[in-house]
């Protein structure tokens, strides 16, 4: 089967350090692909040229066939490219649902209407609340982001993608930070999640990694040196030497 | 599910109302009290508060801190101008000619501008502003420095514009239209697009909006309210003059938005009136304080205005507009 996301030598340097460096992945349709590797192996530059938001100095992206490598962050959006930030990046003065709407919002056609109020439209509100449902903000529905502790905030970043109902999910780092009882939920969304759509997933809890993932790439130095099965990537000797003085590999 | 943000906004609505209808009540009371110069001092805070909801649109909705505004208050006021003294009267055609006009030049001007955010947008904005106001101080046939005057108003068929009751009322009913629209637009999709871009424009991208094009469509929108508000100017004053052009204007109006409430409706309305209120009690009449501090508080009424936006700014959170409301909320 053709891989949904094709990605061939990718290149990006930042004054002269390769954080992409010659990077070959292939992410099939419908799969979790966790991707690892040891801080600054380039992970959120792989993230940020998939959406859009980095322009890389060589190679291809193609989505679908599609080669994507220069389109605009909003096109790519719209043609099923979904992220979340590692930060948390939401609409801070907007309550919850609002937030959510805004992103149905964004794939319901043009929005240049001036009349009517968004918040009252069946067509946006629906999916909203069932992203909203889905990542268990149920609870916290008209309360503003701002007001929000940090693990609620985890989980709207979430439900923003979610609200996309994107192709492809990229997920930087949706744990961080999480007390040990919110990345339990949040794993659990994202079992459930498994299967129904594809998901690039970077992810430094390792535990959660090797649970969770259909296939795992490793990068280090922004190559590839590993790409495979859980087990076959657990017993890898290239992976187990760059992890050696980084991590400890979950046995 | 009870949205807390509607309850606001109907609260928002009914202040506007009462506000207007004390407006519409003000000729008659003008009347009764003799002082028929007073329709005329309330048309200019209407219109200058109308240039202020227009600045709002850019500033308060869509977050673009524009320090060139007054452009586009030249455009109407100057299209009025020209018009006239080509001997074209009408005043549907100077308005729509002005429109025209003003929906070009903001496209342009936008599309630069936007390339840019922060200070460099600030800057930009003012720049643009000033090239303006220094071809218009170059038309020396119609008048360069100096202005020109219009030898009358727009007319409107059976309509006198030059009753200055009747001009009052025009006025009012541009604005109260004018507002209505605003405050359909900040609850509407579109609306809510550029309060997003306002909040988080990397974000926006994300998800999928081509922030440009909104934020230019917000921008070109809120000018062209700005026209409007140049246009009745130059006719309430028979007079267009560079003056309306200078940066000093769109600082007064960034003030005016601020004091009044940075994106409410009503707010730069309010911001207007309190702001060109104390400028005419504070410079016209001696204050009756004792020990000659009425007279000084009369040559230096400046100071008194800097005083009022300072404690404005430092202790009224969301401007008068938020005050107000605030107020309501507690009682």
């Amino acid at each position: 089967m053709k891989p949904i996301l094709e990605i061939k030598g990718l290149t990006k340097r930042f004054r002269g350090i390769a954080a992409s460096d010659g990077l070959d992945l292939k992410v099939s349709r419908g799969e979790l692909h966790a991707i690892i590797g040891p801080n600054g192996a380039g992970k959120s530059t792989l993230i940020a040229q998939l959406s859009g938001e980095l322009v890389p100095d060589s190679g291809s992206i193609h989505l679908n066939g599609i080669d994507i490598t220069h389109m605009s962050v909003n096109k790519r959006a719209l043609l099923g490219v979904a992220r979340s930030y590692q930060i948390t990046s939401v609409f801070e003065e907007l309550t919850v649902l609002e937030n959510v709407v805004l992103a149905v919002q964004a794939r319901s056609g043009h929005s240049f209407g001036l009349f009517g109020n968004p918040a009252a439209e069946p067509a946006l509100l629906e999916p909203a609340t069932d992203a909203i449902k889905s990542v268990g903000l149920w609870e916290h529905i008209n309360q503003p982001a701002s007001l929000l502790a940090h693990g609620a905030r985890r989980q709207l970043e979430l439900a923003l993608v979610l609200a996309m109902r994107p192709q492809v999910l990229l997920l930087d780092e949706p744990m961080a930070g999480t007390s040990s009882t919110e990345s339990k939920e949040i794993v659990n969304l994202l079992r459930k999640l498994r299967g129904t759509m594809t998901i690039v997933l970077i992810e430094h809890d390792l535990e959660a990694v090797f649970e969770l993932a259909d296939r795992i790439s490793v990068l280090v130095y922004g190559k590839v040196i590993a790409s495979g099965f859980p087990d076959a990537i657990r017993l890898d000797p290239k992976v187990i030497e760059a992890y050696i003085g980084n991590e400890e590999l979950v046995s | 599910m009870v949205d807390p943000m509607s309850l606001i906004n109907t609260r928002r609505g009914w202040t506007g109302f009462s506000v207007l209808v004390l407006f519409a009540l003000f000729p008659f009371l003008a009347d009764l009290a003799g002082e028929a110069y007073y329709v005329t001092f309330l048309t200019r805070v209407l219109i200058i508060g109308l240039a202020a909801v227009g600045l709002n649109v850019a500033l308060g909705y869509a977050g673009m801190v524009s320090f060139g505004h007054s452009l586009y208050l030249g455009v109407g006021a100057y299209t009025v101008a020209i018009l006239s003294d080509l001997g074209i009267t009408n005043a549907v055609l100077h308005l729509s000619i002005a429109l025209c006009a003003g929906i070009v030049i903001s496209a342009l001007v936008g599309l630069v501008c936007l390339r840019t955010t922060g200070v460099a947008f600030i800057m930009i904005t003012l720049a643009f502003a000033q090239m303006f106001y220094y071809v218009v101080v170059g038309l020396r046939q119609y008048g360069g420095d100096d202005g020109m005057s219009l030898s009358a108003r727009s007319t409107l068929g059976s309509i006198s514009l030059e009753n200055n009751n009747v001009f009052y009322y025009v006025c009012l009913m541009i604005v109260a239209l004018i507002l209505w629209g605003v405050h359909r637009m900040s609850r509407s999709r579109f609306g809510s697009v550029i309060r997003g871009c306002k909040l988080n424009e990397r974000r926006m991208a994300a998800l999928g909006f081509a922030t440009l094009r909104y934020k230019l469509l917000a921008y070109i929108f809120s000018a062209q309210i700005c026209v409007v508000a140049g246009f009745l100017l130059a006719n309430l004053a028979k007079f267009s003059s560079p003056s309306y052009l200078q940066w000093s204007m769109s600082g007064e109006l960034i003030v005016m938005v601020v004091l009044g409430g940075i994106g409410t409706v009503f707010g730069p309305i309010l911001g207007a009136m309190s702001l060109l209120l104390l400028e005419e009690v504070l410079a016209n009449f001696g204050l009756p304080i004792p020990f000659g501090v009425g007279k000084f508080i009369q040559s230096h009424w400046m100071l008194l205005i800097g005083l009022f936006i300072v404690i404005t700014g430092i202790r009224v959170k969301d401007g008068l507009a938020g005050f107000m409301n605030h107020r309501k909320r507690v009682s």
